[in-house]
């Protein structure tokens, strides 16, 4: 590149910036969408540090045994409480029907039906699957412990899991600047397209400059801003929300990264279109897609294996992976390494193919 | 002899079947206006991209000032000044950052692009509002604040591009105006327009063109005798058994060269219809009433229908 | 009643146009339903590590947490791995033979499954001192309410979660179509016919209220055929779909009317919608709500739609056992469209 591409992709670049941050709509799709969506999800997820879940405990059978399993497990609550703040909490209800009907209205979460025999009945609610889960996990671990006829379970220490479990608002914070950055990222494509209609277009090229270098400046503006966004979602929910993203250094570099891959792949998206408004419209609906095959909807601790898979095919995925060693493993740079090279490794591809779909769309 | 600005060789462009631009060749000399008039869809747009140097052409050479001109070519890119039809602006942007910003692109340095971008909010008329986001404009101000950036790099070829399409009549004139005063400035000027007034009012020398051809070039004198158009003055009355009569006496009168008869009363064709306008009244009044006179010029909107067949605004 | 219908067939026309949004609002609703379906298997599977010298005890161990429905066991050699993945929530919990032939079991403390796991990891263990391959213990689940002898499709919540959601993002975007007829003037110059205020309303949250239709039986399909949902009362469906979609027209509406560019419609509609639908309890089930978030999401008219559908789905309620609902949404849906009546006649005279 010459110094006068230099200069007009500068000029570019400049002035693209200075009109996105004239509209309020770029801000918002900047700044304000991603720390409201983080902010939103974070607080709704973090909250599962305090979750008790109530589990009723029907004796339907009115036998010794049955009398026993319930006391054992009201006991079992008074020991676990102890040392776990209010995690379960075991009530003793009534009867099955008054089970039913306080599941119903939120009393409890679940319950175990106990049986003269030892039978083992679940009643859950579909509409409150964790609680559902809860409940017919210990309802298991009864059945199997007094089919196994032991008197005492067997002893199973629990150890502290150490270190910081992974932020969930950083996770959010993260995950929803991946999201948006398909939007602020994506306008670089769409702005030429709505140049090349506009006529800037020809009149900038009536100069001595570019489709190539016009090209760069509007994607460098549009990187800068996607990154200015990710930094002041990290900052205000560090500062503001307490959340833990990791070391800055490391914190910096993915950021870079993210915004590489994310910026190339919505690069790409846009060159494919003819119109801003397709553009516009394909970004966000690959932007979604992606975002979600990358676990940016799924709480964290539902992500099954298989979406673990996929989601290392989707930069925000591949983001969200080393945002999570950062946040909850306290990892170096060396760590990153393999999940930064991933990263460029998709913006230069997809953002190498986009550059010159994006040329050729906007062929005058 | 004036110097040439723009000359235009054999240029030819075609998007695939499809003929857009056949073997033009014009050119410009310094301090000319030069209209290319011609419908919607002639090549006028194309024409005008291949000379701004946006668009690459098929044969044919371009030069500017004596240099080549094509996308690649950036050497007369200087001399050239674009005014899109569209207002090519960033109407997010006020009319001095739109001029900063074009400015920079074309590589002016700081103190010079300051002194120019004053000089030309004063031609266009913008200095009050040049602080304004250009979407606050009206219509014609945009238009002003479009001519202004094709100014600012003080090319020596200004190409304009149907500058009042969509425009209100007042704002028509008042750019009408100001493109008048630019070509008597000095400055080199292609005017594109399907209006034949604004032609005939604004240029030296006007191109038609039709299908991607240049039909005829010249002034509009040359043009008009070249199709062999007259000036016509029409007469509507009752001239009843008279007509022949009627006929006769004013064939005498020097300068008619023919007359019609219509179903409204007569028509005249004559070398100067002001000149026996008189005349021709006096001789006819006699022999019936006479209810109504007018009288037509040939203009390039008539040259146009002689040359294609076709009205100019189909 | 005719410069209604037109209004509502013009909009609906350049709706159609736009064959991008088309694809967003039918494509990506069924893509994620897809996605989720599949990936989830509508049950969530939780992986259990065990960390470890190859033995028989962790071979067996392994063994045992696989052979119980939705879990996972694997082994991690090493145990600082292991944390790692817990902190991660890559794995749910991690069971660790110690030297000395003693278990301990490590959990994310911040993860509700934990709690569920550690009964998980008990139950594993408890049933090594039986002889391998014992049968598992009986224990009957079941869900309670009306429908105990109906099966529910795991895919019953993703499902009526994603219709509420989608509905409501595709009506509020399309506002952007508003806001360009109004800036273009074609509405003003609709106005100069007999048509009124009140009638370019009614016609323009028609045609939305269409599309919104339209988009929310595509969901209700395809969730019954593809994936089992059983919708319960139909006559309870279709009210909760019309009021839904009333409510997202209305909503529709409103933003055209009040946002002064199509620009912000797309860039503040998607992030503004996800919002609304996350506190709604279209993304995470508002059980794990804290109290106040819980107030919150009682504002959003998704909190009442999904109660619907869930009390039709899961409760098998009739539409006499949705009436809260259903007065709730039928007054989001007046209010909202009074609101866009209004909205559009101030920004119109």
């Amino acid at each position: 590149m010459n110094a006068l591409s230099a200069h007009a992709m500068f000029t570019v670049a400049t002035t693209e910036l200075r009109r996105r941050l004239r509209s309020r709509s770029a801000l918002v799709t900047a700044f304000l969408a991603p720390l409201g969506l983080a902010v939103v999800f974070g607080t709704m997820l973090s909250n599962t540090e305090a979750s008790t879940f109530d589990i009723g405990i029907v004796d339907a059978g009115g036998s010794a045994l049955s009398a026993g399993v319930t006391d054992e497990l009201v006991s079992f609550d008074e020991q676990a409480s102890d040392e776990q703040e209010g995690s379960i909490v075991f009530t003793v209800v009534g009867s099955e029907a008054l089970a039913e009907e306080q599941i119903d209205d939120g009393t409890i979460g679940a319950a175990i039906v106990v049986g003269a025999t030892g039978e083992i009945l679940v009643l859950k609610s579909p509409d409150r699957p964790i609680s559902a889960q809860v409940g017919e996990s210990i309802g298991y671990s009864i059945g199997g412990s007094l089919q196994t006829g032991l008197t005492e379970p067997t002893p199973l220490a629990t150890a502290p899991l150490g270190g910081r479990p992974l932020n969930v608002m950083a996770y959010y914070g993260a995950s929803m600047a991946g999201l948006l950055l398909f939007f602020t990222v994506g306008t670089a494509a769409r702005s030429m397209l709505e140049d090349r209609d506009n006529s800037t277009l020809p009149r900038m090229l009536s100069g001595p400059t570019n489709v190539g270098s016009i090209l760069s400046g509007k994607v460098l503006a549009a990187a800068t801003l996607g990154a200015l966004g990710f930094v002041v979602v990290w900052i205000i929910t560090t500062a503001a929300f307490g959340a833990t993203w990791g070391s800055p250094a490391g914190v910096i570099l993915m950021i870079i990264g993210t915004v590489a891959a994310i910026g190339g792949v919505s690069l790409f998206i846009g060159g494919l279109t003819r119109t801003p408004q397709q553009a516009e419209s394909a970004q966000s609906v690959v932007g979604f897609m992606l975002a979600l095959i990358g676990g940016a909807f799924v709480p964290p601790t539902d992500t099954p294996a298989t979406l673990r898979t996929l989601s290392r095919f989707s930069p925000n995925g591949l983001s969200l992976q080393g945002f999570s060693a950062l946040n909850a493993d306290n990892a170096g740079i060396r760590d990153l390494f393999p999940t930064l090279v991933g990263l460029v490794v998709f913006g230069l591809v997809f953002g190498g193919v986009g550059l010159q779909l994006s040329k050729r769309s906007v062929q005058i | 002899m004036s110097s040439t600005v723009l000359e235009v060789q054999g240029l030819a462009k075609k998007f695939g079947d499809r003929t857009a631009v056949n073997e033009l060749s014009f050119h410009v000399d310094a301090g000319e206006t030069f209209g290319l008039l011609g419908p919607n869809g002639s090549g006028k747009t194309t024409t005008m991209s291949m000379i701004a140097g946006i668009l690459g052409a098929d044969s044919g050479s371009i030069r500017v000032g004596g240099q080549p001109v094509g996308p690649t070519q950036h050497g007369a890119k200087g001399q050239i000044g674009l005014v899109p039809q569209d207002i090519a602006l960033y109407e997010d942007l006020t009319t001095r950052e739109n001029l900063d910003f074009f400015g920079r692109l074309q590589n002016m340095d700081g103190a010079r692009r300051k002194a120019r971008i004053e000089q030309v909010l004063e031609i266009v008329g913008l200095r009050d509002r040049a602080d304004d986001r250009v979407d606050e404009y009206s219509g014609g101000m945009k238009r002003r604040a479009n001519i202004a950036v094709g100014l600012l790099h003080e090319p020596s070829l200004l190409i304009l591009d149907e500058p009042t399409v969509g425009v209100d009549p007042q704002s028509r004139n008042q750019i009408l105006d100001s493109v008048e005063h630019l070509g008597q400035s000095g400055l080199s000027v292609i005017y594109t327009t399907h209006y034949m007034e604004e032609a005939e009012r604004l240029c030296d020398r006007v191109g038609i063109l039709d299908h991607g051809s240049l039909l005829a070039v010249g002034s509009q004198r040359e043009l008009v005798s070249r199709v062999g158009q007259e000036d016509r003055i029409v007469v509507s009355g009752v001239f009843t058994d008279q007509t022949e009569i009627a006929v006769g006496e004013v064939m005498t009168l020097d300068g008619v060269r023919s007359v019609d008869v219509t179903s409204v009363g007569l028509e005249l064709n004559v070398s100067d219809a002001s000149a026996i306008l008189v005349a021709a009244l006096a001789a006819l009044s006699p022999h019936g009433e006479v209810q109504g006179v007018e009288i037509r010029e040939p203009n390039l909107e008539a040259v146009f229908l002689s040359l294609t067949g076709r009205a100019l605004r189909d | 009643m005719r410069s209604i219908s037109a209004f509502t067939l013009a909009a609906l026309k350049q709706q159609a146009r736009d064959r991008t949004s088309i694809f967003f609002m039918i494509v990506l609703p069924i893509a994620i339903m897809v996605i989720i379906g599949t990936t989830f298997g509508g049950a969530t599977e939780t992986e259990i590590l065990v960390v470890g010298d190859p033995s028989t005890e962790t071979d067996r161990l392994v063994s045992e947490l696989n052979a119980l429905d939705g879990i996972v066991g694997s082994r991690e050699p090493d145990e600082e791995a292991a944390r790692s993945q817990l902190r991660r929530f890559d794995a749910e919990a991690a069971i660790v033979a110690e030297a000395d032939g003693s278990w301990t079991f490590i959990g994310n403390e911040s993860s509700d499954g934990s709690l569920a796991a550690r009964a998980i990891a008990q139950r594993a263990i408890d049933r090594l001192v039986l002889p391998p391959g014992s049968p598992q213990p009986v224990v009957d689940v079941r869900d309670i309410g009306e429908n105990r002898f109906i099966a529910q499709s795991p895919f019953s919540l993703t499902a009526a979660q994603n219709l509420v959601l989608f509905t409501f993002i595709t009506a509020l975007t399309a506002g952007g179509i508003i806001v360009r007829a109004r800036r273009s003037g074609v509405l003003r110059r609709a106005l100069s016919t007999p048509a009124g205020v009140g009638a370019i309303t009614i016609g323009l949250a028609g045609s939305w209220f269409v599309l919104a239709l339209v988009q929310s039986l595509l969901i209700y399909l395809v969730g019954a055929l593809a994936f089992d949902v059983n919708w319960g009362d139909p006559f309870g469906s279709v009210v909760l779909l019309i009021l839904f979609a009333l409510v997202g027209s209305g909503a529709g509406v409103l933003v055209g009317a009040l946002f002064p560019s199509e620009d912000q419609v797309n860039s503040i509609g998607p992030p503004l919608a996800l919002i609304l639908a996350a506190l709604g309890g279209c993304m995470v089930p508002t059980e794990v709500f804290p109290d106040f978030l819980l107030t919150v999401s009682r504002l959003t008219p998704h909190h009442w739609a999904l109660e619907g559908w869930k009390d039709l789905i899961f409760d098998r309620e009739s539409l006499s056992g949705i009436g809260t609902e259903v007065a709730v949404l039928a007054g989001y849906a007046l209010s909202l469209l009074g609101l866009a009546s209004a909205a559009l006649r101030r920004q119109l005279n």
